[in-house]
This record gives structure tokens, sequence and C-alpha cells, in this order.
């Protein structure tokens, strides 16, 4: 990949010059078509704050250039109570972090977006 | 948290980076990976073709060695590091042919790539993927017009590199002819690689009866995208001139995910997406300097991925004649995943057969869907700098996705808790997207040195969503249900479960920037300005009244920046941003958040060029339920020193540092006599009184820092010998809190290390020798978990011949 791929040199209005896709959505999605949806159950941070709000595009040492290790870890951080969230917050998984947990995803595997389950597990 | 941009730390190794060939599943891919690496391309004419092609490249090479000191290494993977390539010391551009009108140039360099591979293959196909054969390795192809008179075109330009069984293979294509067109094209193929074990694993406790461990990540995938581009446009010179484009991005290949129906079900998938992308635009130069644009575009995707159980973990069942059902991923009976070990048996599974009927296990798991979306944009756009004194970039468009799917599931085996022993799921979801987007830019020359900088983005979208299904369970006669039971042929619920869904949110964000900026010399200048943002967004859930989440969010943004050129050898650069946001969407976004980047390169002599870098992104959240905290601070250095024509050297230092902690609520009982200090010091009362089934709270903590050093050595030994030699090193060491005793650190403790070296002879009659050599070592300093280790080492070592006139 070139950084032109995902930035314009030439002049756009977005934050830091990225591109985007004709409808607004994320460059990401032109090579990661599966993962744009539209969906009819939508994570919907992932429509709101990008996809950086999980990855780290310009490279991480954690595989699928996840920002966190492991993967429980990074969903608790936002998966917590708070009363802060005017636009309500998501609920926390009642689940024993100590057993077969370590990956969210192991069950929640369409995180991105699901047709056919609200809790995106398939 | 989004890292600071960092040319160095580009060249370190990223798990995700790399790509690998073909392969089915574990167990095949050795297979899989003899026949890649035989084969030049699908067919077997083309083997044959490569094969002789190998043999005669192999004898030439053989009998030229003998003039070569040592080896040299070239690789076609994405460079992580000091990485010979074996056009890096090419001979004298030649000069050519002249043939029909045109000047032309070309090479073509073939070789052969032989690899070896200690410890992990899975890991060294996950990070590198090189793989043994023979390979063309570069071909260019240069045709240039000598009166601009061609028939066709008046230059084309092709390019291609990677085939033969390469990872990433390319093409591209320029030609064009004077005022009439101008073509471009590309086609890209990139076959991916990953089985990073530690991602998705349930780390199977060794206390299982049985104990089996996964030895593979649940969530491997062996896929291949080839993505083609091409545009073109006609009468580019013309008062009115057309653009037509067209692009494809089809991913295919075999992967794995998982299913939770009362155990885990792990489930292969054949990936088959397809988008076709359609392109037309006609611009209309409306006046000098004035260009107006209109675009249609059509998006059609096409997502026919199927999903099949993958029976893992299979146990007979104690009938005649014995069927098999799997237990899944998650094998652990102490804490009865997926049961217990009855009274009186040694094991879950004796002599192959299930002793415990009872366990939720899938005989056979099936998900068909067709997703089809077709999203048309319109887009007007008008460019300018009609007015000496005024730049202007602007476009709108609209958009309107429309996807739908019907939905065909079944499952047979058992779910113990509902006592269900099949189930059918059919329906439909569909649902739209329908978004507007205007981008403005201009840029007003207020003097010769003072401008000042526009930028208007707004984005608004809504994306309402419809869900209609139904479930047919089927349970047995007398429940509780064991999987020797009989399913009734009537359903539980006569007429099924239902479920529908109609709901929606939508979200307006706009964006307003202003910047003046002040070249006050030549030597120096500075720019300050303001952005402002905001955020409206609303979550219709089910469209009753009194249940909608509405969000309002205000971002400001200081932004100031400085250049400065003291001397003539010292450029310097200077960023900084400070935004405040009232309010956040979700608990990780920061409440203020900081940027600061520098950049310098000093060149005093003409054979010395030394640069740095440092990026900082800084990220909080004080609320006293989150306190949150981040950060990635980048520090990069670099040399290019080239003191005499015969020798050089490139010398690279970066460390990039990443925190990320919050608090969390959590649930964690580790087993009998295991203490984890993070459990341990959790505070079990803040989250208790808000969360009841999270009674734990701790400050979770994410660090991670990686220092990459790289150096190398350009020399020449002789008139028509070029040397390199390099070594490059990457250390990660981080820290996360133990959820588990079984969770090693894995990939946030390891080093990886690529020495490299090459060699490049001039033979002369336009041929050219090169040779390179690759080393590869990957090692983690945690503990290796439940699961195969990580380790590996390998060489990767290729010669090739080149050509070229």
């Amino acid at each position: 990949m070139q950084c032109n791929d995902c930035h314009n040199p030439h002049g756009t209005g977005t934050v830091r010059q990225l591109r985007t896709m004709p409808s607004g959505d994320a460059i990401c999605y032109k090579c990661h078509v599966d993962k744009q949806g539209p969906f009819v159950y939508e994570h919907v941070p992932v429509k709101t704050e990008g996809c950086t709000s999980c990855h780290s595009p310009h490279g991480s040492t954690n595989p699928r250039l996840l920002n966190v290790m492991p993967v429980n870890m990074l969903c608790l951080q936002c998966h917590t109570f708070s009363t802060q969230l005017t636009a309500g917050g998501p609920s926390g998984p009642a689940h024993n972090q100590s057993a077969k947990y370590q990956a969210c995803t192991m069950c929640h595997t369409q995180i991105h977006g699901s047709n056919f389950s609200t809790v995106f597990f398939k | 948290m989004e890292p600071p941009t960092k040319l160095a730390l580009s060249l370190q190794p990223m798990l995700l980076e790399r790509s690998a060939p073909a392969r089915a599943c574990p167990e095949r891919s050795r297979r899989a990976r003899a026949e890649r690496s035989s084969a030049v391309a699908s067919g077997p004419g083309k083997r044959r073709t490569a094969t002789a092609i190998a043999v005669l490249m192999w004898a030439a090479m053989i009998a030229s060695s003998a003039n070569t000191l040592f080896a040299q290494a070239p690789t076609a993977s994405p460079p992580p590091a000091p990485t010979a390539s074996p056009t890096a010391a090419p001979p004298a551009e030649p000069d050519g042919m002249t043939r029909g009108g045109y000047q032309i140039h070309s090479s073509v360099e073939l070789g052969y790539r032989s690899n070896d591979v200690t410890g992990s293959e899975d890991m060294y196909d996950t990070l590198v993927n090189l793989q043994t054969g023979p390979r063309i390795l570069d071909q260019t192809l240069t045709m240039q017009s000598v009166d601009h008179q061609g028939l066709l075109f008046d230059n084309l330009y092709l390019n291609s590199a990677g085939w033969g069984g390469d990872p990433n293979n390319y093409m591209r294509l320029r030609a064009d002819k004077d005022k009439w067109y101008n073509l471009q094209g590309s086609f890209r193929r990139d076959q991916s690689f990953f089985d990073y074990d530690l991602l998705a694993n349930p780390l199977n406790p060794s206390s299982s009866t049985p104990s089996i461990p996964t030895l593979s990540s649940p969530h491997l995938f062996d896929t291949t995208r080839r993505m083609t581009d091409v545009d073109l446009t006609l009468l580019p010179q013309s008062v009115v001139s057309f653009r037509l484009g067209y692009s494809h991005n089809n991913m295919t290949g075999p992967s794995y995910s998982s299913i939770h129906e009362g155990t885990e079900g792990s489930l292969l998938q054949n990936w088959n997406t397809t988008i076709n992308s359609y392109r037309m635009g006609v611009d209309f130069r409306i006046a000098p300097r004035t260009v107006f644009s209109y675009d249609q575009f059509l998006d059609y995707y096409k997502g026919d991925t199927d999903y099949q159980l993958h029976p893992i973990n299979q146990a007979l069942l104690p009938t005649t004649p014995a069927g098999s059902v799997s237990l899944g991923l998650s094998i652990d009976t102490v804490n009865k995943v997926p049961c217990a070990v009855p009274t009186g048996q040694s094991s879950l599974i004796v002599s192959g057969t299930l002793t415990n009927v009872t366990c939720s296990a899938y005989s056979s798991y099936l998900r068909n869907q067709r997703i089809r979306t077709s999203t048309p944009t319109e887009r007007i756009s008008l460019r300018s700098n009609y007015f000496k004194m005024l730049e202007i970039l602007g476009s709108f468009s609209y958009s309107s996705a429309t996807s739908s799917t019907p939905l065909d599931e079944s499952f047979r085996g058992l779910l113990s808790r509902s006592n269900t022993l099949a189930f059918t799921g059919t329906g439909t979801a569909a649902a739209n997207r329908i978004s507007d987007v205007v981008d403005l830019e201009a840029t007003l020359h207020l003097t010769q040195h003072l401008r000042l900088i526009e930028k208007f983005y707004f984005w608004a979208y809504r994306i309402p969503q419809n869900g209609n299904f139904n479930e047919l369970d089927y349970s047995c006669a007398v429940p509780p249900c064991t999987l020797l039971s009989a399913a009734l042929t009537t359903p539980t619920i006569p007429g099924g479960t239902p479920s529908i869904t109609q709901s929606s949110f939508d979200q307006t964000w706009t964006r307003n920037q202003t910047e003046l900026a002040w070249d006050f010399s030549k030597k120096a200048g500075v720019r300050i300005g303001y952005r402002y943002g905001d955020r409206d967004f609303n979550h219709f859930l089910d469209y009753l009244p009194g249940d909608v989440d509405h969000f309002v969010g205000l971002e400001k943004t200081a932004l100031f920046g400085l250049w400065a050129r003291p001397i003539h050898a010292l450029r310097l650069n200077f960023d900084l941003e400070h935004t405040n946001f009232n309010g956040v969407f979700v608990r990780l976004s920061p409440r203020k958040e900081a940027r600061y980047r520098f950049q310098t390169t000093y060149a005093q002599r003409s054979w010395a060029t030394l640069g740095g870098s440092i990026n900082i992104l800084q990220r909080s959240n004080a609320d006293a339920q989150t306190q949150y905290l981040g950060h990635n601070q980048n520090y990069g250095l670099t040399a290019s020193l080239a003191p005499r024509e015969r020798f050089g050297m490139d010398l690279a230092y970066n460390f990039n540092s990443v925190i990320q902690n919050a608090l969390i609520c959590f649930n964690d009982t580790p087993p009998t006599g295991v203490i984890l200090p993070f459990v341990m010091n959790a505070n079990n009362n803040n989250c208790a009184g808000n969360d009841t089934a999270n009674n734990l709270m701790a400050n979770s903590y994410y660090t991670n820092h990686t220092n990459f050093g790289m150096a190398t050595v350009r020399f020449k030994p002789a008139k028509r010998v070029m040397a390199n030699v390099g070594y490059s090193i990457t250390s990660v060491d981080g820290s996360v809190p133990q959820f588990n005793s079984l969770q090693p650190l894995g990939s946030l403790q390891y080093k990886y290390q690529q020495p490299v070296a090459n060699l490049s002879v001039d033979i002369g009659h336009k041929w050219a020798y090169n040779m390179g050599w690759n080393y590869y070592q990957y090692g983690e300093g945690s503990f290796v978990g439940p699961t195969a280790p990580r380790y590996f080492h390998a060489n990767s070592l290729a010669e090739s011949l080149r050509y070229s006139f």
C-alpha cells in the first residue's frame, strides 16, 4: 500500500486529507468490501467512530492491526458501564474472563455488523 | 488509538501485513505449499513452461556463479527491513532500440527462489510467505513515439512483478495518445495467509480430560484478493472530456470462524466476495482554469460466502452404527465445557467414543446467504483557480445503497440448555444507506506571502434496517434430550419463533476549518487555525416513543504550524493540534486530544542526509468512571551516507511507545489455586452497584514499546559488481493484565531479526546476474501457552538473471 491510497495530497476538506468513498464512507472499504454493509444490525461505533477505534492502519505489532491485545480487553474498555454516555453505553459482558473468553470475537464473529444476529453471532 | 504517521516504523514487521499462499486447512497446508511452489501459474501448460524456464535459468546461473563471492537476497514481499532486490544494482541503462517509430526499452528478470524454514511454518507464512519455485521477478516495457505520431499510442509503460508464486503480484499499464486518450490500468493479486494461533484461541487447559490444545487459530484464513482498476480519459485536453472507469475486487479462499450454539463450533467458509465498480464522468472546461465535473458511480457487491461445520474435536456416539459429533473448539471438562466427565468415566472421550451424551455438540451446521448490495452515487464537483488570488475545490455527492440477503440456516446436534436437537432459520434481511457529502476547500491568497485556507466538510447519512426471520426448533419427545434422542418432526412452537427488526440510525457531521498561513520570509513560515466540528446522532431502536438514543457532540481544535529553513541544508517542520470535545459517543473517545509532529532533514554534504522525526498523539478522558489515558509516541532517526561512489550506508532507528489505559468492569473467577495479580488487586465495590454481573473494577493497562534498528552497507568491490549487506531488528516489549493464567503475552514481547545480503553482477551483453539472501527469525519472550510454538527461523535465497535492452 502507498500513502496516497488513503490520503489525498491534492486537497479535500477531510481531516488529515483522508480519502473517502464517493458515499462518504471510510476508504478502508475499498478493499475490505464485506465490512461496509449496510447491515440490519450495525455495530454502530464502526460507522460513527471509524475503523481506527479498534485498528491501527499505519501498523501494529498486534494481529489484525488491533490497537490492543488481548481482544477481550479491547472490548471491555468500551463495554463497561458508564454514566457519562449520553447516547447510552453498551452493556458489559457477564462472562468469566478467566475461562474461554480471551477473544470475544470467538463467538461475536460478525463484529463489524451482522444481517442476522443482534449480538453479531452470525 | 490512531497512531501518528511514521516512516521508519512502517519498516517494522506487522503481523497483519504479511500474506501467504493458499491453504485449505492446516492439515493440507504442506501439500498446498508444495503445489504452489512448483507452479508458475495455474494450468499444467504454464507449469511445464515454467519448469523449462527454470531449468534453463538454473543452468545459466550455475555457469555464471563461479564469478561471485557470496549470495544475495531478493524478496518480493513488502519490505519489512533492509531487503535486497534483484534489481538493486542493474547494469547501466541500455540504449534500447528503435522500431516502428518507437524508442523501446525492455527488461525481464527470471529467477528461482528457494527457502528453508525451521520452526513454525504457519507463523512464517503469516509473516513472510515467500515460497520455493521459479519466478518472473520483474518485467518492464517502455515505448515512446520518437515523433509523437504513434499509430495507437505515443507512450506506453508496462510493468509487472512477482509472478510465479510470490504472494504479491502486480501489473501496471499506462498508455496515452496525445490529445486523444489517457489510459491507466493495474492488476494486483495478493495472497494472504493468517495463522497467528493465539487469536481466538480458547486456550484449552491441560487439566481437561481429554486435553486437546487448539494448535491453529480458529480464525485462520488463506485468501486471495484480485483487484483490477482501469481508467480511461477521452479527449483529455478538450473543452469537454470524458472519463470511464471500472474496478473489480474479488476475494476467495478458505477461511475459518466459529459459531456459538451451545458450545463453540468451528466453521469453514469458502470466502467469496466480489464488488464491481463502474464509473462514468464528464469534465466541462467552462472557463480558463475552471472545470465543472459530473460523475456517476455504481458499486455492485456480491457476498456469496457460505458457512458449514468444520468437524473439529470429533467423538463417536455409542450407537450402532456409530454416528459422530463435533464437540467444538472449547474443551474444558473441569468447567463443564462442553460438559463434564460422567461419574465412573476417566475421560469425556474413551476409545474415541463420547461418554456423556448430554453434551452440547454439533452433527451439522449450514448457513447460506446471498448478499446483494447496489450503491449508485452521483457527484458534481468544481475546481477552479480562475481568479489569480482564489483557488476553489468543491464537490457534492448523493449516494443510496440498497442491500438484501435471504437467510438459510440449519443445525443438528444438541443444545442442552434448551433441549434443542435441530433448528432451521429462514427470512430476509434488508438495509439501506442514504448519504450526502459536501467537500469544499478554498484558498485565498491575500498577499504574495499570506493566504487564508478554508475547509468545510459535511457528511450526513441514515441507515434504515429491516429484518424478518423465523426459527423452527425441534426437541425430543421427553426432555431432557440427549444426543441419542430422536428429534420430533413437529416444531416445539408451531409456526416457529418470529423476530422482526425495524430500526434506524443516522448521523450528521459538520466540520469547518480555517487557517491563516504566512510565509514571512524565504526561510520561515507560520500558520494558525481553528477547526470546529458538530455531530448529531440518532438511533431509533424500534420506533416506539421515547426509545431514541440521541447524541450531540462538539469539537473545538486549535491548529498551529511552523516551517523553517534557516540554512540551505536544514529543513524543519512542526505542527500541533489541540482538541476538546464536549462529550463522547463511546467510552474510549477522548475528551482531550493533542497531536505534535516534528520533522527535520539536514544535508550539509551532498553525500550525507540526516533526518529526524517526532510524532506524538495523546488522548484522555478524565471522567471518574473511565479515566482513559492513551498515547502513541514515535521517535525516528535516519542517516543516508554515500561518501564514495563505491561505498554507502543507510542507518535508521525508531522507537514507538503505545499505551491505552482505562477503567474496566469485569468478571473473573480463576481456577482454584491460581492467583492472578490483576484480578486479586481489582476493586470489587465500584462496579457492583451499577453492573452486578461484572463486579470487579480495575485500571486496564496496555503498554507496547517497540524498538526498531536497521543498517545497510552498499559497496562496489569491482567495476561490474555491486553488493549490499544489512541487518534489522524489531524488539517489542509490552504488558497487559492477565485475565487467564494460560494467556501468554504473544506478540507483545518478541524479537524479529532480518539479516540480508545481495550481490549484483553486470555480466555484459545486456545481462545481469543477481543473488539475494534473506534470513528471518521470530521469537517470543513469553511462554508459549497451550498452543503450537510460534518460533521460526528461515533462509530465503533467490537467484536471477536480468536481460534488458
